[in-house]
């Protein structure tokens, strides 16, 4: 994400409406993908982008330009999730979620073909939570390590060793689902 | 020497090309053609007092004002009513209250013919009254009245404020405007307490005296009211229809 996310909030509360279109266009898909990725359906992780959207309109105000507005994004999308795992709504795998977010080939068709890609994501998927949510703030999302540590409320130098400790565990998951190639 | 908190180079490396291929991995995603148009229309709906009152201070302001002013006429008008709720106006009747010391060995008082006065109701035993006794109990109802007088008509602070004399020994050299300061005071305050013997000495040797011609508007309020709280209907300068505060008791006099 560039740091160009806050010229362009601050350029819509100016009063320039495609600065929220660019917005909009720049942070959608990586938050659909955040929600997809943790376990949303689709129609719902588009309902939930749209409404960490609205909550970054409603709380423009308050927010300190610091280059990180994904970061704030982020985090509001985090708060959203955990309401809505509170309120009952129904959680997939994300490999369940992206197949009905997306009509690519299915996962069997690719693991079928031997993609590298597929055992990843299967790899990812068999993760507990906790450690699947620090994976996706600080290496899909690339959020510095000061980010994460105030959204999971942890302190950083946590984080580092846990994101070290999450990526062996990835490596092993991947080397338990099947044979393939070294990573080494 | 290694420090062992060190990752390994190489495994750091290993590490972070699996971040990388982790990130190729994931399939890219889009937003659906109507992604906008119902982002739209939730901004459109999501205007709600919670989050005016977060982004315009104007709102705030108002709202502030607002609970302000409705917070403030309750209160107000208890603290316009709370006074009047603690005034207790004395009723008047045929006893004595106890603090209304009456002595009763004292000699004649005025002109009382009478010695036997029976209660109003035939109904009750009839009880002796010393002359004492019923002076004492005429006045005290008449103080009672004027109080209630007070309450209805006056209401003048100022003369609220007199205090008196805490040497009662300083009312036989009282002025008729001293006299008259404590006539409302007592109103005022409904002070209902005995008046002092050199209290009533001094309003009657005020009261022996015809009034001048020449008096002030304070000593002949002075000469009228006591004249009246005294004597009450045998006092000719008495009036019934008090007219507080500016010419209580006046007579054509």
């Amino acid at each position: 994400m560039s740091p160009s996310s806050d010229d362009l909030l601050t350029r819509f509360a100016a009063g320039d409406p495609a600065a929220f279109d660019e917005l909009v266009a720049s942070l959608g898909p990586r938050l659909k993908g955040y929600f997809l990725r943790q376990g949303a359906q689709s129609s719902t992780a588009e309902d939930l982008v749209q409404n960490v959207f609205v909550r970054l309109l409603q709380n423009a105000s308050r927010y300190q330009a610091s280059g990180r507005l994904d970061a704030f994004c982020l985090r509001i999308a985090r708060n959203l999730w955990i309401d809505h795992r509170r309120r009952g709504g129904r959680v997939f795998s994300s490999e369940e979620a992206f197949d009905r977010a997306d009509p690519r080939p299915g996962p069997v068709q690719e693991a079928d073909s031997g993609d590298r890609a597929v055992h990843l994501r299967s790899a990812l998927d068999h993760l507990d939570a906790d450690t699947r949510e620090l994976l996706e703030l600080a290496v899909l999302q690339q959020l510095p390590y000061r980010e994460v540590s105030v959204i999971l409320e942890i302190p950083v130098g946590t984080v580092k060793s846990r994101v070290y400790y999450s990526l062996r565990k990835l490596r092993e998951q991947l080397h338990n689902l099947g044979p393939q190639e070294d990573l080494s | 020497m290694s420090n062992p908190f060190q990752i390994p180079e190489q495994e750091q490396h290993e590490l972070d090309q699996l971040g990388a291929e982790l990130r190729d991995a994931m399939p890219e995603v889009s937003l659906s053609e109507d992604f906008h148009e119902h982002l739209a229309a939730k901004i459109e709906n999501s205007w709600s007092i919670r989050s005016a009152f977060q982004n315009n201070r104007m709102i705030r302001m108002a709202a502030g004002l607002l609970v302000m002013t409705l917070a403030a006429a309750p209160v107000a008008a208890w603290v316009g009513i709370w006074p009047q709720q603690k005034k207790n106006p004395p009723a008047i009747g045929f006893e004595i209250p106890e603090e209304v010391n009456v002595d009763e060995s004292g000699g004649a008082l005025g002109d009382s013919e009478d010695n036997q006065v029976t209660g109003p109701n035939d109904e009750f035993e009839a009880v002796e009254w010393s002359p004492q006794r019923r002076v004492a109990l005429e006045r005290y109802n008449r103080l009672v009245t004027a109080v209630a007088s007070y309450e209805l008509h006056g209401q003048d602070m100022e003369l609220a404020r007199f205090e008196g004399f805490s040497d009662q020994s300083a009312w036989a050299s009282a002025s008729e405007e001293s006299l008259w300061l404590e006539f409302a005071r007592r109103c005022a305050q409904a002070d209902l307490s005995p008046l002092s013997a050199e209290l009533v000495a001094r309003c009657t040797l005020m009261l022996a005296a015809p009034l001048d011609r020449n008096a002030s508007k304070q000593q002949r309020a002075a000469y009228a009211a006591w004249a009246w709280l005294l004597e009450g209907e045998q006092a000719k300068a008495a009036d019934l229809q008090m007219n507080w505060p500016s010419a209580p008791f006046l007579t054509q006099n």
